[in-house]
């Protein structure tokens, strides 16, 4: 059932995490104007179809927009912060050359992303528990080796607070 | 009583016009790509925003920018009309059935399945259309 129509592989997480285009901050709406016929079209066509969805997983809160059958020649449209506008022919062009040059003109470096992450990762220590947005685990009892959840695997009674309990009363 | 309201969100976007109504307002559907948590497909979610066109020059079908005003002009207008990036872009063809583009008519130049751009009228073919200054990249 999940895994159907044509190349249903676009529809995975893994698919779309494997974008590696995260447009600048200063990037605030994409808008793709293509052709639905015409070899000229094609690469532009193919990029709508297999790399927009990564492109917008990767910038949430850039706004996409697309345009069919408006303009005789394909072109991209970024429309940025300071109001300046960025145009992007890419007519005659295959979906992996449009890709590496938006990626080149408005996406972040790969030093920059690793920075990000580095960064990241410093806010969170791998060694606290707590909930799983901001920790690692979130109880000992998820570590291998140590003692397993009790709501699992029951304790065994010298481990339980009734048998102590129980054991220090009697002496 | 005005309620103090947070800092406008959305700075520019790109949306139809899909109202005219109002006076020097322009009402604008703006459509984003949301992902479905399921399918795991992207699907347009539209939002309506009123933009203020003090010289009301947009037509319902046009494709316009808007920029976020520093504050809100009234309780539902926060936005301002910065271009028309399409004109006229629901054009109805007249003697084609309901619903129809206008077509645009083919190139004449090497019988290519490309289509020459909509001349406005008075405009000559070599002539360049005013606009606004874009940068623009090529490999």
């Amino acid at each position: 059932m999940p895994m159907k129509g044509r190349f249903p592989v676009r529809r995975t997480l893994q698919y779309l995490s494997q974008g590696d285009v995260v447009f600048k901050r200063s990037v605030k709406v994409m808008t793709v104007n293509y052709n639905t016929a015409g070899e000229l079209s094609e690469g532009a066509r193919k990029f709508v179809f297999f790399n927009i969805p990564q492109i917008q997983y990767k910038n949430p809160w850039v706004q996409i927009m697309l345009f069919r059958n408006m303009t005789p020649s394909p072109f991209l449209r970024f429309y940025l912060d300071n109001g300046e506008q960025v145009l992007v022919d890419v007519e005659n062009k295959t979906n992996k050359e449009i890709t590496e040059h938006v990626k080149k003109i408005l996406g972040k470096s790969k030093e920059v992303l690793e920075k990000e992450e580095r960064e990241r990762k410093k806010l969170s220590h791998p060694a606290t528990f707590g909930p799983k947005k901001y920790h690692l685990r979130e109880c000992m009892c998820e570590v291998e080796g140590q003692v397993p959840c009790p709501a699992v695997v029951p304790l065994p009674k010298e481990m339980r607070g009734k048998y102590k309990a129980a054991m220090k009363n009697e002496a | 009583m005005s309620v103090p309201r947070g800092a406008i969100h959305a700075k520019w976007i790109v949306g139809k016009v899909i109202g005219t109504k109002m006076q020097k307002t322009a009402k604008v559907r703006v459509t984003r790509l949301v992902l479905d948590p399921y399918l795991l497909k992207f699907f347009n979610k539209r939002k309506t925003y009123f933009a203020h066109d003090p010289l009301q020059q947009c037509v319902v079908g046009d494709i316009v920018l808007l920029k976020a005003l520093p504050e809100r002009r009234s309780k539902h207008v926060k936005h301002e009309l910065a271009e028309i990036v399409f004109k006229g872009a629901g054009l109805l063809c007249p003697q084609c059935p309901r619903g129809q583009l206008a077509k645009i008519p083919l190139c004449e130049k090497g019988g290519s399945q490309e289509r020459c751009p909509l001349q406005p009228p008075g405009q000559k073919r070599d002539q360049q259309p005013v606009q606004t200054p874009v940068s623009q990249c090529q490999t």
